[in-house]
């Protein structure tokens, strides 16, 4: 049974085929306004697995652009498919903190992909991606690098602004001041843990926690998020690709049975 | 009497000097990275243009987000408590006050002499203050001063924005903009969605007449008339309405002065 799983979401378009529970392919294009993402992500998917769009029996879109993808068999919320994929993965986890682009979503799930409760945040850009990229190009370094950065901290630096704004101008003036790059990063990750923090205790923090979207692959926020939840979380080795993992295993599940 | 008040404020730093009860100068001038060095530089412009020295000046008040950082100063007086005397001294009627800055917005309520009953503020979100404007107007490509009138003449319409925070908001303006809705459509929704944020936060506080709105958003038509709309009232405005937190603070140095020194 092979199921393919598109994630357009705010950012980035993912699209990954799995085929009896194994992971064949995976791409990640970024989302632009022309739509071009999908058919980049799907068309790169298929090439490296060899195989056609006619020879997948399920395809299952999510993400905030789902609607966009006009030859999905079905379509998940983006919650259902970030338990999903969590559940895919990691056994037994209760709490699934997915941080994309533009949004931070806290869901409480009963380990066995199924969604009990949930907050979400896309209302303010304080507490989600968009937070990370404004800073790192206020500070002038790449966003990947943040996270290893954020490890040379010798000084704690607090960030008092919540607003990305308002925290734009107080990172200048950091920097005018002199403070150390890597302080003041770690004081970001502070600001967006606390934030996501808030999020999560608003349904309950309950273990096993794993965190996933592309916030994730920033280490130094993972690190405060431990911090703040007082306990270790799983990340996935590719935790953007969760949603459309989610979405690749619902349709693989659902078979032939159009 | 010669006394003098400095607002260094988040974006722009304010100086009034008051003379025997008149405003005998005043100077505005964008905050830098250094505040210590911005007051010292607004208080030389004002100097300058009225011809006095230093130490012509009997006594000097600080406000604003800076006010710790004047040296020079003799005392310093929060904001809101500045904002309500200089508003008081313009218009000796007023009993609200309605303050937006660049990054805060502050709805204050005041007795018959200037002082301070109960206020109520935003500090946390860009999407209620000034800096939205800015935001919008150096991606719309229009100057500021320019951004309420064009939005009083809207084409088809306000566009209504439907995202609260700037950062998203901005890209939705451009998402409108791909689609080729008129930009004074587009600053008619913002200025429209500032105003309802504003009404919110003047209801919490509760209006009573007179109203005066200062700081760099009175300078804004566009919000101020679509105020006064949901209020039903007109609004009072000084004619530079962003030195009314630096002439508060002059007024409490002039009353601060009588009183330690009587005659």
């Amino acid at each position: 049974m092979i199921g393919l799983g598109i994630d357009v979401g705010s950012l980035a378009t993912k699209a990954l085929i799995l085929k009896d529970d194994q992971i064949l392919a995976w791409s990640v294009k970024p989302t632009d306004i022309s739509r071009k993402s999908i058919p980049a992500a799907v068309d790169d998917v298929l090439k490296r697995t060899g195989l056609r769009l006619n020879e997948i029996e399920n395809i299952i879109s999510t993400g905030i652009g789902k609607k966009e993808v006009s030859y999905a068999t079905g379509t998940l919320s983006e919650v259902s498919c970030a338990v999903r994929g969590t559940a895919f993965l990691f056994t037994g986890v209760r709490t699934v903190v997915d941080i994309g682009g533009q949004n931070c979503r806290a869901i409480r799930c009963d380990g066995d992909g199924g969604v009990i409760d949930f907050a979400l945040n896309d209302k303010c850009a304080a507490g989600t991606g968009i937070f990370l990229t404004s800073m790192a190009k206020a500070l002038e370094v790449d966003i990947g690098e943040m996270g290893q950065l954020s490890r040379q901290s010798t000084m704690e630096v607090n960030i008092t602004s919540m607003c990305v704004v308002f925290a734009e101008s107080e990172v200048v003036t950091l920097i005018h001041r002199s403070v150390p790059k890597a302080d003041i990063i770690r004081g970001l990750h502070k600001s967006i843990a606390m934030r996501v923090n808030g999020l999560v205790h608003s349904i309950g923090l309950e273990s096993r926690v794993a965190v996933v979207g592309g916030v994730a692959k920033n280490d130094g926020v993972v690190s405060c998020l431990e911090e703040l939840f007082k306990q270790k979380v799983f990340v996935p080795g590719e935790p953007q690709l969760v949603c459309a993992l989610g979405a690749a295993a619902a349709a693989m599940k659902r078979g032939g049975a159009n | 009497m010669i006394t003098a008040g400095i607002d260094i404020g988040s974006l722009s730093s304010k100086a009034v000097i008051l003379k025997d009860g008149q405003i005998f100068g005043r100077a505005l001038t964008p905050t830098g990275a250094d505040s210590v060095q911005t007051a010292g530089r607004v208080m030389q412009e004002v100097l300058d243009k009225t011809g006095l020295s230093f130490k012509d000046i009997n006594f000097i008040v600080s406000t604003g987000y800076g006010r710790v950082l004047v040296p020079f100063a003799q005392r310093n007086v929060s904001e809101i408590s500045c904002h309500a005397k200089g508003s008081s001294w313009f218009f000796p009627s007023v009993r609200t006050i309605l303050d937006m800055g660049g990054q805060d917005c502050k709805a204050i309520r005041c007795d018959a002499t200037g002082k301070v009953t109960n206020f109520v503020m935003n500090d946390k979100c860009a999407a209620g203050a000034g800096r939205s404007m800015e935001v919008m107007a150096d991606l719309l490509q229009i100057p500021l001063a320019d951004l309420g009138r064009e939005s009083l003449n809207t084409v088809r319409g306000e566009q209504d924005i439907s995202t609260t925070c700037v950062v998203f908001a901005r890209s939705e303006v451009i998402g409108y903009l791909h689609q080729g809705v008129p930009a004074n459509d587009i600053l008619g929704g913002l200025c429209e969605a500032l105003a309802s944020r504003v009404y919110a936060l003047l209801k919490r506080v509760g209006v009573e007449e007179d109203l005066v709105i200062s700081g760099g958003i009175a300078k804004n038509i566009g919000v101020v008339r679509r105020i006064e709309q949901k209020l039903g009232i007109n609004a009072k405005i000084a004619y530079e309405p962003q030195i009314v937190g630096a002439l508060g603070a002059a007024v409490f140095a002039r009353e601060i002065l009588a009183k330690i020194m009587p005659g």
